[in-house]
């Protein structure tokens, strides 16, 4: 647990670049600093290392105030990644993993098996990088590499600013779901710097929005996005909340389990008797063994055809639905390139589990407070 | 990845064994010019340069002067006296005496020479200034002449122009030529009395030091033993003196480090003939050895797998190469004939060019071992948080140091601590430290920022950050500050002779002074060729000591 009391930075010219801050990380969670440039949240970061001092208050870290440590020891028990990723480029890939097992004087066999542990766990094989050096590495590799030194010596608190900050678009999504992966399996307490608000909510379990050094408001993303405290705030998670808010909701928790379908061997009668029923203009086929999502079937062409099987639209389960573990923003994506007024969701085998409708998504968006049930599930 | 390992081998293959080509051409020139026959005339000498360590044997009286520059490979039996050749000579004359011939020798433009008892007339035809004219002529006649040095002047004529005389006060100049031998036995003295009876060495030095009792005679060694209560520090430097002047003429040793040279005496004429093939031939194996382990490693190690032997055994043996060269006095002299085929002494009087070049490097290395230390201090110093407010300060020092010309710091310096070493040595310190301080600095300033806070952030202290990080991400610049600060040092260090520090510069500065071009090349030839020698050195360590990870090229 890092708990920061009143903690003030003041430079000598009178600048506080942190402004009586209070936050407190629990164990085992990523805390995101976000805020506009200049808004102090590298700086709370560096305190907690004492990289930069505090000119008042104090930082605990599980109890105990920083100061207490050298600063060389408290930082060996604290991971640390950049975003400039700061490999030593004249020490090999493993070297560089090695660094703080190193300075901890570890014995070099249990240093070894450690590296080759953590390079695995970050995606870099290495039996084929492990003796390269950092510029013969790709921007991507960097930092993963980057991510397993800040792991090196299985620190229970790592500090993160901006890690995955310089490399494209792309790769960064992959790095981010790659780190969470990591992250469930080893818990550690994370306080992440970023001023990108969709790398905020995906990865943080709470976000401190800073501004001027100050701590504006301290949420789950589901909060900040549902409830912002003020117009700053607002207009810093931007005017696409409720679409962000969707990225946090699963398709599990937002659909509904009873929609129009038919089974592929109904006759034309049943179907007609269904859809009335349902007062719809479409039904989903399914395999009526299995309960596989097939197609769909639409009233108007049911008087045209002498069968379902002629009348039916055959489509692959993935072109039209969305898996159960995708989220609440991808089902709407899906909707609106289609002209269902419900977006069909299937399970791992293709079995039609339920459907999302628009009016659904708009329920959840408007009701505050549905992140208690839809937060744990975010994590795939 | 395939590539990636495919790449060295296809770069093996497009190189050349440029090691193996160089050592074959090195051996081939070698026994190309150990087939020449080179031969030195040791009368074309000037002033000898006995040198020796001296040993004192306590408590019996004994003083050792052991030879550490040339060998008593004289013997001045009885010098011959010639008759005085009197008349007037012309330039090709057949039965010029010997002294006209090497006054014609000296120098080029001397038309006419007429010899009498008392007066030598010398008649040139050239716009020299009849000063330097004097002072070159001056020593030939000293050296043709047995008389007292001091009885003998020179003056221009008032009477006819382009003309010089040198008069003796005595009846007439006295004509002699030496008759050389090797002193090869040993000859012991018990007393004065019996150095006395002795041969003319012996009784020359006995004659000059009173306080010498017993004298035993060496090829390389002489033993003294001296009176009761002498004083030690004057005696030897007189004996010094005494032989220095007993035979004037230096001997032509070449202190070699591969090559072995049989000097082979030809009396009267004291010519040195070396001797072909035989006296090359260590060298001559020493480059087919190389040869074959310069293709050796071509073969067996693959480019990229040269490991730090390798760059070792590539250092020292081209430095071995070049000193063996810079060790060969009769190759310089052959060398120096063959661009000036008329003139004659070419062989620099004060010593063979490896002295100079020794105290040269002596010279180089020690304000290296200086400038490095103090400079990898104030560069690193400087780059620190705490003393960061002095970085302006050193700069400007430092600069200041390079924009000061070197030969004002040694005039400055000279009065305030004297001749010698030590001035020269504070000058090539106040030079040289500029390039390895910036380089330094700016080594240690190309360590990315990030690199350090990273390194900061993982728990490094402060020496570690400098020792692990910052120092060996800075090895390369910090090298390359190095490499020109002693390339520049090597040049420098020739200014150090104006101020009696010795090296490569005594040849260029006498050369200067006697007009005497050859001298001027014997300094700047070998001076160049070790400018070009430290960077091939340094460069080599430059390599050895970056660390892989930096000479990849992103």
């Amino acid at each position: 647990m890092i708990e920061f009391k009143d903690v003030i930075k003041e430079y000598p010219n009178g600048f506080r670049a942190v402004d009586d801050l209070n936050l407190t990380v629990r164990d085992g969670e990523i805390c995101v600093l976000i805020g506009p440039s200049g808004c102090g949240k590298t700086t709370a970061l560096r305190m907690v290392n004492r990289l930069i001092d505090v000119t008042r208050g104090e930082i605990l870290i599980d109890g105990q105030p920083n100061d207490e440590f050298e600063p060389e020891v408290l930082r060996r028990q604290i991971g640390y990644a950049i975003q400039q990723i700061g490999l030593l480029p004249h020490m090999t890939i493993r070297d560089n993993v090695a660094i703080v097992p190193r300075l901890l004087d570890w014995d070099e066999e249990r240093i070894r098996q450690r590296v080759d542990l953590l390079l695995d766990m970050v995606g870099i094989d290495p039996s084929i990088h492990g003796d390269k050096y950092p510029r013969q590495l790709s921007g991507g590799q960097q930092q993963r590499v980057g991510v397993a030194r800040a792991l090196g010596a299985d620190p229970p608190i790592m500090l993160m600013d901006e890690p995955f900050g310089a490399v494209d678009p792309i790769t960064r999504a992959i790095l981010q779901e790659e780190f969470l992966q990591i992250q469930q399996e080893v818990s550690k307490t994370i306080i992440f710097v970023t001023h990108d608000i969709d790398e905020a909510i995906y990865m943080g379990d709470r976000i401190a929005l800073l501004r001027a050094g100050r701590l504006v408001q301290y949420d789950t993303p589901d909060d900040l996005l549902a409830m912002p405290r003020d117009d700053f705030v607002r207009e810093f998670v931007g005017a696409d909340r409720s679409l962000k808010r969707l990225h946090l909701i699963s398709v599990k928790d937002s659909m509904m389990n009873n929609v129009p379908c038919c089974d592929h061997d109904a006759s034309l009668e049943e179907v007609a008797a269904c859809l009335q029923r349902r007062q719809s203009d479409s039904a989903f086929v399914v395999d009526a063994s299995s309960g596989v999502l097939l197609g769909w079937v639409e009233r108007a062409d049911l008087a045209e055809s002498r069968s379902l099987a002629e009348a039916m639209h055959h489509a692959p389960a993935g072109s039209i639905a969305v898996p159960e573990d995708a989220t609440a923003r991808e089902a709407l994506s899906v909707l609106l390139s289609h002209s269902f007024d419900l977006t069909p969701v299937i399970d791992a085998e293709g079995v039609l589990t339920g459907g999302v409708s628009i009016q659904r998504l708009q329920d959840l968006v408007e009701a505050p407070g549905i992140h208690a049930a839809a937060q744990p599930e975010r994590r795939r | 990845m395939s590539e990636a390992k495919t790449m060295p081998a296809a770069d093996a293959g497009r190189r050349l064994p440029y090691g193996a080509l160089f050592w074959l051409l090195a051996t081939l020139l070698i026994f190309v010019v150990g087939q020449q026959t080179v031969t030195l005339h040791d009368q074309e000498k000037f002033i000898g340069d006995f040198d020796f360590s001296v040993e004192h044997v306590e408590g019996e009286n004994r003083l050792i002067l052991n030879l550490t520059a040339g060998t008593f490979a004289y013997g001045v039996t009885p010098e011959v006296i010639l008759p005085t050749p009197t008349g007037s000579f012309s330039r090709g004359d057949v039965d010029a005496p010997q002294v006209a011939d090497v006054l014609f020798d000296a120098l080029e433009s001397i038309t006419d020479i007429s010899i009498e008892a008392q007066t030598i007339t010398v008649v040139y035809d050239n716009d020299m200034e009849a000063e330097q004219i004097r002072s070159r002529l001056r020593r030939p006649v000293n050296n043709s002449v047995v008389n007292d040095r001091n009885t003998i002047t020179a003056e221009v004529s008032q009477s006819a122009e382009k003309t010089i005389l040198f008069s003796t006060s005595e009846d007439h100049f006295l004509y002699a030529q030496y008759q050389p031998a090797l002193v090869d036995s040993i000859e012991d003295y018990d007393s004065r009395a019996a150095a006395e009876a002795g041969s003319d060495l012996a009784r020359f030095i006995v004659g000059e030091a009173r306080a010498v009792q017993s004298l035993r005679l060496e090829p390389t060694r002489l033993v003294v033993g001296y009176a009761e209560g002498a004083a030690l520090e004057p005696l030897a430097r007189n004996l010094r003196e005494i032989l220095n002047d007993f035979h004037p003429r230096a001997s032509l040793a070449p202190k070699l480090w591969l090559l072995t040279i049989a000097p082979e005496i030809v009396p009267p004429m004291l010519a040195i003939a070396v001797e072909p093939l035989e006296t090359g031939l260590p060298l001559f194996l020493f480059t087919l050895l190389m040869v074959a382990v310069e293709g050796g490693i071509y073969f067996v190690a693959r480019e990229g797998k040269k490991n730090l032997l390798i760059h070792l055994v590539h250092i020292l043996s081209v430095f071995l190469l070049f000193w063996s060269i810079f060790g060969h006095e009769p190759l310089w002299d052959a060398i120096l004939h063959a661009i000036f085929p008329t003139s004659a002494p070419l062989v620099h009087p004060q010593g063979p060019v490896i002295d100079f070049s020794a105290q040269h490097l002596e010279l180089v290395f020690t304000s290296s071992i200086y400038i490095i230390s103090a400079g990898l201090f104030l560069g690193v110093m400087v780059t620190r948080e705490n003393f960061r407010e002095f970085l302006p300060l050193v700069n400007n020092l430092v600069n200041g140091g390079q924009t000061v010309p070197t030969l004002a710091i040694v005039a400055i310096m000279a009065p305030i601590i004297g001749l010698g070493f030590l001035p020269a040595l504070v000058a090539l310190i106040a030079y040289g430290l500029l390039p390895v301080v910036r380089n330094t600095i700016a080594g240690i300033e190309s360590v990315s920022v990030s690199i350090v806070d990273s390194a900061r952030g993982m728990g490094m202290t402060s020496q570690q950050i400098l020792l692990r990080t910052e120092m060996p991400i800075a090895s390369r610049i910090i090298m390359a500050g190095i490499r020109t600060s002693m390339v520049i040092n090597i040049g420098t260090a020739t200014l150090g002779a104006f101020v009696g520090s010795g090296g490569l510069g005594i040849p260029i500065a006498s050369g200067l002074s006697m007009t005497v071009d050859a001298f001027i090349l014997l300094g700047a030839i070998p001076a160049a060729l070790l400018a070009i020698l430290t960077d091939y050195v340094l460069g080599r360590l430059e390599v050895v000591l970056t660390p892989r990870g930096l000479l990849i090229e992103t």
